[in-house]
Order: C-alpha cells, then structure tokens, then sequence
C-alpha cells in the first residue's frame, strides 16, 4: 500500500514549486519514428522534487486516506443533513423527501398523514383513501388535498375534520382487503377513493388476489398470512432511526429503488407489468369495483386522477374508460380530474404531476394536483351526490 | 456497447488483464484489435464486414498511392479509396434521405430500403479517408502492416464518436510499449470519472427536461423554452465531451494519446472561435480536407464566403440525412461567413466591439442553431424559435432545479478554467514551461473540468497525491456519483452520426 502512494506522490501535483507532469509515454522505443508530441515536458529538476515530496511524506498514508475519507462522508453528512428521513417530531412522524420536490411530511403512528389543521373532537370525518398520491411524501402538511379541502370546508361553516389513509403501492384489492379495518376503525362520513392507473387493470397481479366468497368478491392479503392494518410506508423504528442520517438514508432508498430492482431485474418485471397493465381488461376493472362496492357500499366515491395531459385533446387512458364504464355498470359514483387537468394546462398553464426536480408532468400529483383534487372532492361534497 | 453500461465496464477490466498479461508490444496490438472487433461486433456482427472494407480498400489504395510516381495513377486511387468510403457512407447514411427527397420532389411515393444506420460510419471513414489524403499529398507514409492499419480503423476508445484520429498521430504511437502502467492510470481514470460525471450528473439530467420540452414546445413559456434550449446547449456539451473525456482517458490508460476534442466551446467571442474549441477535430477535419481544397480564403473574399457556407453544410450532413442538420450546417457557416466579412471590415473601424457582447452574440447564435439540431422536423424548431423570440410567449412555467444547480458550476468552472489558461498561455509566452503561482494550481485543479490541457503545459492529474486530500476526494466523488447520477442512462448523442 505504501508503494502504491509512493507512485501516486510521482503523478500528483507538489504543493509547492513547479507541477509535476504527468508524462505522456510519447517517447518511442529505441529505433522507432518520432513522435511528434508537444505535451512532451521535461521532468523538473531533481532538488525540487525531492523538496516538493519530502514536504508531502505521510508516515501513514493509508490511515490518511482513510481520514479524508471520513472527512468527506463527515462533510458530507453535514451538507445533506437537512434532507435526512429524521423522523422524530413534535408533529408526528416525520418524513423528509427529496427525491421528488423537498418536503417535511408528517404522520400519525397508525399511517394517518397529518393535514396541519387543529382537529376538531366528535367532527364528521371525510376519508381520502389511497396510494402514495394520498401518502404525498413530496408535500408538506398544508400543500396535501385533504389539508385544502379542510380548509376549505371551514372557511364554508363545515367543521368537518379530513383524514388521509394512503400506503405506497396500494392498488384495488389493498383497498378491499383494508375495508373493514377503514370502516372499524374510522367510522367515516365520506370516503373519497383517490385511483390511478396503476391501481385498475392487471389481470396478473391484481385479478389474481380477487376471489368471490359468498356472491361478494374478497381479496387476498398481499402476502400470506397478512392482516387488515398495513404498517405505514415510513418504516418501522429501526428504519426510522437509520434515517437520522441523511447520507445513510439516501444511499439505502437509492440502493432499494434504483439500484437493487435492476441487479434483480425487478425493474424489468415492472415494466412487463406495466405493459401487462396498459392492456387493460374489463373483466378485472369490474370485479374490482364489484369488490369495492362489496366493501364499502355505494357511499364511495371515486375519483380518478389520469396521466400528466399535454394537449387540449389528450387520448383517453384505456384504464380510465374501463373505470368509468365498470361505475357506471354498478351505480357508483365516479369522476375524473382529466378536465380540470386540460383545463388548468390550457387556460392557467400549469402542470399538476412533477416536480421541480422530476421529469415535468411525469411522477405524482404535485401541489397544484393536489390543489385540483381538493376542488374537485369540495365541489362533489357541495353537490350532494 | 455504451461506456456507461456495466457491460463495457467488465469488458474494459478484461482488456486491461489482456494487456498486463501480454509480453510483447504487438501481442499487445494484437489485444486490442481483436478487443476493437469485439466491441464493434458486440453491436452487430455483420457489420464487422463494412468495418472491414475500409480497413482493406483503404489499406491498399495508400500503398498503391505511394509505390508510384505517376500523378494520374496515383490519383486513380486516391479517386478510387474516395468513392469507396463515400460509396459506404452514402448507401448506408444518406441513400433513403436522398430517395425520400427525389421521390417528393417528383411526386411520387416509393419504398424505402430497410438499412440500419452503422454506428460510428461517419467518424470512422473520415478516419481511413483522411490517411489516404495524407498519403496522396505525401504528409505521411503509408502503414506497411496491414493489422497495424486495422488497428488503427478499428480502435475501440474512439470508433463510434470520435474524436476523430488521424493516422500521422495514431499509427506513430504504435511504436509504444503499451504496457499498462501507474502514471498514465492515474490521469486516465480520472478524466474517465470526469466524463462519467458530465454524461451521468449533468447530460442526463438536463435530457429529462430537454425531452418534455422540445416534445411540446408550444405548452411553455418562453422563459421555460428559453431554459430548455440552454439546457439542451449543456446537454449537448457534456455528453460529447464527455464521451471525449471518457475515450481520451481509456486510451491514456492503454497507452495513446487522443488529441483533445473540446476547449470550453461556450467561452467563444465569435462563431469562427466556437469552431476553434467545439468539436475541434471535426473542424481541423473539414478544414484541411475541405474547405482548403475548396480553394480557401486564396481565391478572393467571396470565394471565401462561399467555401466557408459550403463546408459547413455538408458539415451539417454528416451530422445526420436530415434537413435540419443541413440547415444548422447552413446557419453555421452563414455564421462564419458574417464573422469573416465582419473581421475583413474590421482594419478600416477605428472601435471595437467589447468581448461580452461578442460571447453573448455568440452564445445566443449558437443555441439558436442548436434548436435546429434538437427539433425532430422545421415545425417543431419554428414553434421553439418563435417561443425564443418572445412570439406567444405565455405557457407553463417549468423551473427545474437541476438547470439552477447546474448552471452556475458550469460557470465557475469555465471561470476558473478561462482565468488558468491565460496564466498558462502568460508562462508560455515568457518561455517558461509551467505557469507559476495561482495560475498553476488552478490549472492542475480545475482546468480539466472544462478544458483540456493546454498544449505547452504538458498533462496534469487532476487530483493532488496527499493522501488524505486524495481520500477525500475520492470518496466524495464515489457518494455524489452514486446518489446523483441518473440511473436511466441516455445513449450517448453523437451514437446516431
């Protein structure tokens, strides 16, 4: 190891005097062409080279190495701390997110996403149930739909208190499957079902978890054996302490999303699930709202939220028709966020999905997505359907 | 086989074993063209045949050219090595774009031919073309070892975007041992590291961005237009330099040296200067081999104008079988043309223009241009255009932070590496070979990341031997790297030409 500095030192620049050079091996063997070559330098002279490299001697240079590498993960450290997963808060739990805009989010210990408005005891409650649009890890408290819409009603002179279930990932048969928990332990007055593509359509991977008990379609827990009550996607307290460092956190979230899905090539999968989930079948979009109805009754509401549109006559996602076409086969109450979405691009000339460090119009709903909901959610409570 | 995937990661490793395990020089040749045939043929293995046909036509023709004294006859294969490589370019570049265009412009619908572009065609046969012009005017001797050629057609660090080696600097070097060693490791792996940091940090980055917005141009304001444009200018920057950078170090490690392909580009007070630093061998390529024998700037000023605007046209062609590369090519020598006939009126003007509005003049031109480059057709580039110029300007605001963040590095940068290389070019001119003070340091810290070496003060490593400053930076580059660079890898650009 020492020889390996020793060699380094013969290649680096000297603190002090001329540079050494890094010689080009331009020099031909004996008999050869020359070659023309003007970075060709001549080596300094001995005496300041000795000079310059008695000056940098390290007598351990390998525990020195590994210093200025401490040092670097120290400042390092220090430099993204604020962008740790900390998690303990007078709020709650909290989850600090960068991967998508920067925002502190916070939870209750049961996975309810706090809304930053005092709650009010004994209030009717109004259920925004979903995956991680609802979870919203890249907004902060009052940027969140249910925030607004709280707000909102208030100001109206309905003293209602929102609450927001949502987990990463969740799709139809996580919503059936967590009925009866949502309905035991919530008691709602309103439940307002927030779906996107990802959550209707896959014969694959959501067909397979629905089964028909009784003439009511059920499904099955994600993974066998597993319970109504799925732990929040913030992690549990070991994870929730490895994210007090903020380079620790960020290498392990980029290990487990980026990095681990394609040495599995899980990444692959997802795709081929994607491409399994663009071929939409009907079949599977009905027996998931058959299940959800089943579940929750005709009470839930569903609101769509589609795909980033670009145009004042975006194609319609085949997931979207398939949605619309199974509520109105069951008598639910369905409605898309596509027209204010064209609306708000054409006429305000904003985005609602992406963020400032994100692919514009690509990833969740951002906060005017959010923004968006909350009015689209306000306008169905005041319609009384 | 991309530089930036993992598979030319293990199949680099191997050919460094390949080297550290063979004796002789020519064993080591030998390595790295048959290492050069694996890499092409990794793509598509029958194209290791079209790969082959210069390496054999060419061959010959240059010695034919130089066993004889005849003009005519020499001429004849000089003609003959010419029309092969335009013959291969032609077909396989540029025969649907000329089919498609004759057919429209008679009216009539035809059927296409089904070619894959090969990659790399147009790097490589300005390569073999530019060794039998060099033998025909008698710059160099022909390569008397066929491999040897070969080895030079096909080395595998510049084949498929350059930059583009001409033969009096490559097959010299052949001479070389090419035995791995410490030193020329230590600078290669660095500028490798710095082209993985342009490609993988910032070109890959800003892509996201570029992408949405040149898909729908017509959607943004013209602030976030103007930013896309910027973005696609960096973009653009970094991904062939630092392809350049990445090539340049690979070869450093094995033991060549490349010549350098980039000089902070967007430094440039006047278009004939951003052709001086952007792409520079391409340009010293079109100027030796075209515009001079053109006629130059010998036959009267508007001779001149015109060989400057033919040059870069069919500079623009080569770039790819599209009418807005035509154009850029166009608006670039047009660009040159002005310059010149600006310079011309320059003796008789007692004023000068202050250099800040040329750079500005210069930077604003230049992303115009680089609008036709991007845009997949005119409309698309007009819409783009009219956005820049403030027609319909209301549309989506997009602030994407990456730009923010990376912008102002790029700056300091070009700063600090502007500020360096004039205290380098000052030592040069008192005749010393290093620069002294700060100056020097700042060259050997700095300097790489957005030049190249000058040429008078010899190749530096970029980081410093004390141990501990060298863990240092070692280990926040590996962090960075790791949490910042995209994942999702973008084909580098110049692929496609």
């Amino acid at each position: 190891m020492r020889g390996f500095f020793a060699k380094l030192r013969e290649t680096g620049p000297a603190k002090r005097g001329h540079l050494p050079a890094i010689m080009p091996d331009t020099r031909p063997e004996a008999g050869s062409t020359l070659v023309p070559d003007s970075r060709i330098v001549e080596p300094q002279t001995t005496t300041r080279r000795t000079a310059a490299r008695k000056k940098h001697t390290s007598r351990h240079p390998v525990l020195s190495f590994v210093g200025g590498s401490l040092m670097a993960l120290l400042c390092l450290e220090l430099a993204f701390h604020n962008f740790s997963g900390k998690t303990e808060s007078s709020l709650g739990v909290e989850q600090r997110e960068y991967r998508e805009g920067i925002a502190k989010s916070h939870f209750l210990p049961n996975g309810l996403r706090i809304t930053g408005n005092p709650q009010i005891p004994g209030a009717p409650d109004v259920l925004l149930l979903g995956d991680s649009h609802i979870e919203g890890f890249a907004l902060n408290d009052k940027q969140t739909m249910g925030s607004i819409l709280e707000r909102r009603l208030r100001a109206d002179g309905k003293p209602w208190n929102v609450e927001q279930y949502g987990w990463s990932g969740a799709d139809g048969p996580d919503y059936i499957f967590e009925a009866s928990m949502v309905r035991n332990e919530y008691h709602p007055a309103w439940i307002f079902l927030l779906m996107t593509f990802g959550d209707v359509g896959s014969t694959v991977t959501e067909g397979a978890r629905l089964v028909e008990k009784d003439g009511r379609v059920v499904a099955e827990p994600a993974h066998p054996g597993g319970t109504p009550g799925r732990p929040p996607s913030y992690g549990g307290p070991l994870e929730r302490k490895l994210k007090e460092s903020a380079l620790l956190y960020a290498a392990t979230v980029h290990f487990h999303l980026e990095v681990w899905p394609r040495i599995t090539g899980a990444k692959g999968q997802q795709q081929a699930q994607d491409m399994v989930r663009s071929e939409t079948s009907q079949q599977t979009v009905d027996t998931i709202m058959r299940g959800l109805k089943d579940s929750y009754g005709t009470g839930l509401h569903i609101l769509y939220a589609p795909t980033q549109p670009f145009s004042a006559n975006p194609p319609v996602e085949p997931q979207e028709v398939a949605l619309m076409q199974a509520c109105k086969t069951y008598g639910m109450n369905c409605r898309s966020l596509r027209d204010r979405m064209i609306n708000d691009l054409m006429v305000n000339h904003k985005i609602d999905r992406g963020f400032m460090n994100t692919t514009p119009g690509d990833g969740h709903l951002n906060a005017r997505g959010h923004e968006l909901a909350a009015d689209e959610i306000y306008d169905w409570l005041n319609s009384g359907n | 086989m991309v530089f930036t995937s993992f598979t030319f990661v293990w199949f680099f490793l191997i050919v460094l074993a390949a080297l550290a395990v063979c004796r002789t020089r020519w064993q080591r040749q030998f390595a790295i063209l048959l290492s050069s045939i694996f890499f092409y043929g990794y793509w598509n293995p029958w194209y290791l045949l079209l790969l082959a046909t210069p390496s054999v036509i060419d061959y010959f023709c240059a010695l034919r050219i130089s066993e004889t004294a005849d003009q005519r006859r020499r001429k004849f294969w000089l003609i003959f090595s010419m029309v092969s490589n335009l013959g291969l370019l032609g077909y396989f570049k540029y025969a649907n774009f000329f089919v498609q265009n004759f057919a429209k412009l008679m009216g009539r619908d035809v059927s296409l031919f089904h070619i894959l572009l090969p990659v790399g065609i147009s790097f490589y046969t300005f390569k073999t073309m530019s060794y039998t012009i060099d033998v025909y005017r008698r710059h160099i001797e022909p390569c008397r070892s066929w491999w040897r050629y070969a080895m030079f057609v096909t080395y595998f660090p510049e084949l498929v975007a350059g930059p583009i080696v001409r033969a009096s600097v490559f097959l010299p070097q052949m001479t070389r041992s090419l035995k791995p060693s410490w030193p020329r490791a230590y600078v290669g792996l660095q500028l490798v590291a710095l082209g993985f940091s342009k490609k993988l940090l910032i070109a890959d980055r800003l892509a996201k961005f570029v992408d949405v917005v040149f898909s729908h141009p017509s959607l943004y304001s013209t602030w976030t237009v103007w930013s896309g444009v910027i973005a696609y200018a960096l973009q653009i920057y970094c991904d062939f330099s630092g392809y350049s950078d990445i090539a340049i170090g690979i070869s450093r490690i094995i033991g060549f040296d490349l010549p350098e392909n980039f000089n902070m580009p967007y430094l440039s007070t006047s278009i004939t200067e951003f052709w001086r630093r952007w792409h520079i061998t391409l340009s010293q390529w079109l100027r030796d081999y075209l515009y001079i024998p053109l006629g130059g700037n010998r036959k009267g000023k508007f001779r001149t104008y015109i060989n400057l605007t033919i040059t870069m046209l069919l500079g623009g062609l080569w770039h790819g079988a599209s009418w807005t590369f035509v154009v850029w090519g166009a608006m670039h020598g047009l660009g040159l043309a002005v310059h010149k006939l600006w310079l011309d009126g320059a003796k008789k003007r007692t004023w000068k223009i202050p250099n800040i509005v040329g750079w500005a003049a210069t930077f604003i031109y230049v992303c115009f241009c680089w609008v036709l480059f991007r845009a997949q057709n005119f409309a698309t580039a007009m819409i783009v255009m009219r956005k820049m110029i403030g027609i319909n300007s209301v549309g989506v605001n997009f602030v994407y932070i990456w730009l923010y963040l990376i912008v102002p590095c790029v700056v300091v940068a070009h700063v600090i590496g502007w500020y360096a290389n004039h205290a380098v070019e000052r030592a040069a001119g008192k005749r010393r070979v290093f620069a002294r003070g700060w100056g020097q340091r700042l060259y050997a810290g700095t300097n790489r990341v957005a030049i190249r070496p000058h040429p008078q003060a010899g190749t530096y490593a970029l980081l410093p031997s004390d141990p501990f400053v060298l863990g240092f930076c070692v280990t926040a580059w590996f962090v960075v790297f790791y949490l910042f660079a995209a994942v999702d890898s973008n084909p580098f650009i110049y692929f496609q030409f």
